[in-house]
């Protein structure tokens, strides 16, 4: 494929959620970067315009839900894809999440390989960049 | 009583007394009363954040089971022998039961603090039986059994929560196929037999529950001992779910039940659940 491929931002600050999700997102042809706070996340945000987060809520440093309302409130990441990946579970942390702007939330546990089906869903691909 | 002293009579001074000390009783009483409430509220607030909190700690580390398991079978390193796949397929459906664990302990909790929203709609019940049956359409298929769904006549629509009927039915409709080697699972929907509102009955010819068991089975898990069909585990939760659920919305649920013929359960709901948003006292 000579286009670029799609890049995913994941922030989430526990190591083996964070590294097993890049790791099948990788395997699947996505370019992934990686960070571990929310701070980190907006800086990557705006510097490397991903074309979709995969957010975190409980996040030290800037929480998701204030990430996200940051994200959606700059000119440059107005329109990115934003889906939130959680271990909250209750539907008033979900509607917290959409209402800060989140385009889905998705609870954790999940397998990555529906992780994926979502992130291609949220940018209109029909198959996985690698495939 | 008051009332019931002759009025004809000044009362004497020390009825006066005793009747000032009794006001001042029950505003003390009243007084006491309000804080245990208030403190109560909070003991609820703080157990369903504990709660919340303990489901997240645990769903985060699960996160990274379900992941590196999906890695590996998912062939992302390297191809798998049959032994290996076979193995970590054990380790998928065990953090899906855990999940599951999870996920009934919070509902329960949330029961028991209160908290379920209920949402009240005109509820058809001839839908939720069949959604019902769709729901456990993999489950009917792969049981040999003679599985009945039926709506009786004189079964009219009910005012009700329809998501948490469902839930019940479809956990009662889910054990009766697991605890059922042989025979039939038959779902019906009838009038009540006493009063307004409606009953379905969820009965099977499967094992039954010992009479000791009878008691204790809507308890959190009150039935750990029994095992579905292929041995794997209830989350004992399941049972206790369903009568909370009953519970809040205004009706109830009892079980009849003879070992090794079978066990009917039945959930009684009034025809109109009134008093929405808030559990009935003892749920």
């Amino acid at each position: 494929m000579s286009e670029k491929k799609p890049t995913v931002l994941l922030v989430d600050d526990f190591e083996p959620g964070r590294e097993v999700v890049a790791e099948f997102l990788t395997w699947r042809g996505y370019e992934v970067i990686t960070a571990e706070d929310g701070a980190q996340g907006l800086e990557k945000a705006f510097e490397l315009s991903p074309d979709v987060v995969l957010m975190d809520l409980s996040l030290p440093e800037v929480d998701g839900w204030e990430a996200t309302r940051r994200l959606r409130a700059d000119e440059r990441t107005k329109e990115l894809k934003i889906i939130a990946l959680t271990a909250h579970a209750l539907e008033r942390e979900r509607q917290r999440a959409l209402d800060a702007g989140c385009d889905e939330v998705i609870t954790k546990p999940v397998a990555p390989q529906d992780l994926e089906e979502e992130v291609r869903r949220q940018l209109g691909l029909e198959k996985s960049p690698g495939d | 009583m008051a009332d019931a002293r002759p009025t004809t009579e000044a009362p004497s001074s020390a009825d006066v007394r005793t009747d000032a000390a009794a006001a001042e009783d029950r505003a003390r009483l009243r007084e006491r009363l309000r804080r245990q409430a208030l403190e109560l509220e909070q003991v609820s607030a703080m157990k369903s954040q504990f709660l919340a909190n303990i489901s997240h700690e645990l769903r985060t580390p699960l996160h990274a089971v379900v992941g590196y398991t999906s890695l590996l079978l998912q062939g992302v390193s390297g191809e798998l022998g049959p032994e290996q796949r076979e193995k970590l397929e054990r380790i998928d459906e065990n953090a899906s039961h855990l999940l599951m664990i999870i996920d009934d302990l919070i509902d329960l909790t949330r029961l028991d603090s209160g908290q379920t929203p209920v949402d009240v709609e005109e509820v058809d019940l001839r839908a939720v039986l069949e959604e019902a049956r769709a729901e456990s359409e993999e489950l009917i298929a792969a049981r040999d059994l003679d599985v009945t769904f039926e709506v009786e006549d004189g079964v009219s629509a009910i005012h009700s929560d329809r998501a948490k009927i469902e839930q019940i039915v479809h956990n009662l409709l889910t054990n009766a196929l697991e605890f059922t080697p042989a025979g039939s699972v038959d779902v019906r929907a009838r009038p009540a037999t006493e009063g307004e509102g409606v009953e379905i009955e969820v009965a099977d010819t499967g094992v039954g529950i010992p009479e000791e068991e009878q008691g204790t089975i809507f308890e959190a898990f009150g039935q750990s001992e029994r095992h579905f069909h292929d041995g794997r585990a209830g989350t004992g939760l399941g049972l206790s779910i369903c009568k909370r659920l009953a519970n809040v919305l205004g009706g109830n649920i009892r079980v009849e039940s003879e070992p090794g013929e079978g066990s009917t359960f039945t959930l009684t709901l009034p025809q109109t659940l009134k008093n929405v948003g808030r559990a009935p006292e003892g749920t």
